[in-house]
């Protein structure tokens, strides 16, 4: 038979009616919603593994900070004593010794730019300039250099250059003792010589930006920068913070306060900050309202409402801050999580709308995530050595309201704040 | 690098300061669906209210009509209501519980329709040709005009105050079960002697006397099991002779006659046996009133098959808001209904969880 002889459509029509059409399946709903409910298990667990990982990979970030912080000041003492071996000879290996003494007894470092600032603070006595100095060192030609900008500051001039050897008058003689020892320590390190002869550390050192050091402390105090004055890579602060938030309930701006008070812990590494610690947050005011209901058949309808009206919330909280460091000022972002302690909320029980029952009730955590994340943003400014001052401002980033069995009956789930802050420097 | 102990004291007692205090919240009552719910048709129209829906509710009452117990339920809201009433029997036996939740059925109750289930006049009476005319007083409510008519079932108390054609006056008053099923059956006769004594006898009882309190005037003469009773010499030519009688069955009536012993003929009779004009009966029946689409129905015994309402399970559920206790009945009725205004009759079959107060 011929496919032409028949008509097309017919067979297409026929073949319609021979198959059953497709039809609904109960099953076939229960299957998309598992996949549903898989997709809101994902977004679950992709929230606890974002907060998760951001808290390894803070505390990574951190060892490794620590870690190469302290290398870093390893490698640091290391070149200056190599450099110092190979721009001087056998005669100035002593002075050598000494130069490691003074580093390790200040442990103050300055960019040579920074010491343009400084230099008009100098004493009158200093009869070479500072610029001067520079000058010398960035001719290239370190050797000489520092040979010619020792002779001008010896005796005179408290600043000096990257090869000093003077030692502030009382320190020489105990740091007389320690040159035999410290030529010990120097013949072990040349073993990291090349075959040129040069210390590895000390190309490094010189590729790095040059350096002065201060051998009075008493200058360094008034000169320097105050990150510089202790030369610390670790600070521990308290940190007061209060400030408005928006009301749950309204959304209204400035009808809630928040309120924190924390134990921290700072690592800075030249201007890069990294924060973390330990804190309680108090939030008052909060009106954040959670409702369950339930719609009980009998003679009639009766509905039942307990509504829960948190008024006080309480946190314990672990801060993550990145920030920077600018002279005296330093900004940043972080996050921190939240572990809720405590409530206290305005209970309110009622049936068919009528209120039954009224309450304050105090350590219910119904309807509410008992993990929660803040995002912020912050700005702070140096008082003096022990205060700091600053502003935050910031969000809920995932909503304290654990719709469950309890549902949101407030305007907002994310509400924004700011903070005045007042930092305490425990360690000067 | 040491941080003094005190920061870490007093960051510690902040956060003892924060510990928990936790009262109780009550929970909330599971939710559920509908308990009392009717589905169903009436004249072809489909039929279904759920109480808590639509504004619907299930209104429970235990009442008392004409001194006959009736358990009742209505669901209903302003557009649709369906009502069942079930009815007590065996209420000349005061001591019989009549359980409703042990019945697998219950028969729908009669529909008069209008017509009495029974009625008093003078004619019913032997001596009618003394009687000038009755008073009838019912429940003690006097009634006007010479003739009483019953039209709803019930136990009632119904006295005849009747003016004589010589102008003399005899009045007495019975227990009188219309529309109920009456397990003795008995007249209370009387006799006056030559000395105008008065023999008083329970005629034709059809069940053993346990006990009888004889009384004139309202006060207890004699006690005894005889059914015979003859009164001593009394000072008085007009008196009421009453009889309590409780049967060994249980049953228990009170009977009474008026007594003259100057005229024995302007005598009142036991007159309750008038009771037994109707032959239907509302024991243990079900009144189904259904309202719906603006018309009112109510089911009713049509043809030769007894129209039934059919229990399948009954449960235990709560007190009511005036304390009684209400069980669900499940069930279906399937029979005919009247039409109230038209007259018209319809079917209606309908499936229910019902709620009836006990």
């Amino acid at each position: 038979m011929n496919l032409n002889d028949k008509n097309i459509d017919q067979l297409f029509r026929d073949a319609a009616q021979n198959s059953d059409a497709p039809r609904y399946d109960h099953s076939y709903w229960n299957e998309v919603n598992s996949m549903l409910n898989k997709e809101d298990k994902r977004k679950r667990g992709f929230l606890l593994w974002s907060i998760g990982g951001s808290v390894i990979v803070a505390l990574l970030v951190s060892t490794l900070f620590i870690v190469n912080n302290n290398q870093n000041s390893d490698v640091q003492l290391a070149g200056d004593s190599n450099s110092n071996t190979k721009s001087f000879n056998s005669e100035h290996s002593n002075s050598n010794s000494e130069h490691n003494q003074a580093v390790q007894a200040g442990k103050s470092q300055i960019a040579i730019d920074k010491i343009n600032t400084t230099n008009k603070n100098i004493t009158e006595g200093n009869t070479t300039s500072l610029a001067e100095t520079n000058a010398r060192i960035d001719s290239g030609n370190n050797a000489p250099s520092i040979s010619r900008a020792n002779n001008g500051l010896i005796d005179k001039d408290p600043i000096k250059t990257e090869s000093t050897k003077q030692l502030p008058l009382d320190d020489r003689v105990e740091h007389k003792k320690d040159i035999k020892d410290n030529q010990a320590s120097t013949s072990n390190k040349n073993e990291n010589t090349t075959e040129a002869g040069l210390d590895k550390n000390y190309i490094i050192e010189s590729l790095s930006p040059k350096v002065v050091y201060l051998s009075n402390p008493e200058v360094s105090k008034e000169l320097l920068p105050f990150k510089l004055q202790n030369d610390k890579i670790l600070n521990v602060y308290a940190k007061l913070s209060a400030g408005l938030m928006e009301n749950y309930e309204t959304s209204r701006p400035f009808q809630s306060g928040l309120f924190d008070l924390s134990l921290n812990l700072e690592f800075q590494k030249d201007q890069v900050l990294l924060r973390t610690g330990l804190g309680l947050q108090a939030t008052s005011g909060a009106d954040l309202v959670v409702s369950q209901r339930a719609k009980v058949f009998g003679f009639g309808l009766t509905t039942y409402q307990n509504n829960l009206s948190y008024q006080s919330l309480y946190d314990l909280y672990i801060p993550i801050e990145i920030g920077y460091s600018l002279n005296n000022t330093s900004f940043g972002f972080g996050s921190q999580i939240n572990y809720l302690l405590n409530t206290t909320m305005n209970y309110e029980s009622l049936e068919n709308n009528n209120v039954v029952e009224k309450d304050k009730l105090k350590g219910f955590k119904e309807g509410l995530n008992s993990f929660t994340a803040q995002g912020y943003v912050w700005l702070e400014q140096k008082i003096s050595n022990r205060f700091v001052a600053g502003v935050k401002i910031g969000t809920s980033l995932n909503s304290r309201i654990n719709e469950g069995r309890y549902f949101n009956e407030s305007a907002t789930t994310n509400p924004l704040y700011g903070q005045l802050t007042l930092r305490y420097n425990l360690i000067k | 690098m040491i941080v003094s102990n005190k920061y870490i004291i007093g960051f510690l007692v902040l956060l003892f300061l924060s510990a928990c205090t936790k009262d109780v919240i009550e929970p909330l009552p599971e939710e559920n669906s509908p308990i009392f719910k009717v589905n169903g048709q009436i004249d072809g129209n489909a039929f279904s209210i759920n109480a808590g829906e639509s504004g619907a509710f299930m209104n429970t009452s235990k009442t008392i009509k004409n001194s006959v117990k009736r358990f009742n339920g209505s669901l209903e809201n302003a557009q649709t209501e369906f009502s069942i009433s079930f009815s007590d029997g065996m209420i000349d036996i005061p001591s019989f519980n009549s359980d409703i939740e042990d019945f697998e059925t219950f028969k729908i109750a009669p529909f008069t329709n209008g017509e009495p289930l029974a009625v008093y006049s003078s004619e019913n009476f032997p001596n009618s040709e003394y009687i000038y005319d009755i008073e009838w007083s019912i429940n003690g409510e006097v009634q006007s005009g010479n003739i009483l008519k019953i039209y709803e079932p019930g136990k009632f108390d119904v006295c005849a105050s009747i003016n004589y054609t010589d102008g003399t006056e005899g009045i007495a008053c019975n227990e009188v079960i219309v529309g109920y099923q009456k397990n003795v059956h008995s007249v209370l006769r009387h006799m006056i002697t030559q000395n105008l004594n008065t023999i008083a006898y329970l005629d034709s009882p059809n069940e053993p006397i346990a006990s009888i309190d004889w009384l004139i005037n309202d006060s207890v003469v004699a006690t005894s099991s005889s059914e015979n009773y003859k009164t001593d010499y009394l000072n008085l030519s007009t008196y009421r002779l009453g009889a309590n009688i409780t049967f060994e069955n249980g049953v228990e009536r009170k009977k009474e006659i008026f007594v003259n012993t100057q005229s024995p003929n302007n005598f009142v009779g036991d007159f309750s046996v008038l009771e037994n004009q109707s032959t239907e009966h509302w024991d243990h029946s079900a009144t189904v009133i259904v309202r719906h689409n603006q018309k009112e129905y109510r089911a009713i015994q049509n043809g030769s098959n007894s129209a039934v309402i059919t229990i399948n399970d009954v449960t235990s559920f709560n007190n009511n808001s005036s304390g009684e206790q209400v069980s669900i009945f499940k069930g279906t009725l399937s029979c005919s209904f009247i039409d109230l205004e038209t007259q018209e009759v319809v079917d209606g079959e309908f499936e229910f969880s019902f709620g009836i107060a006990h």
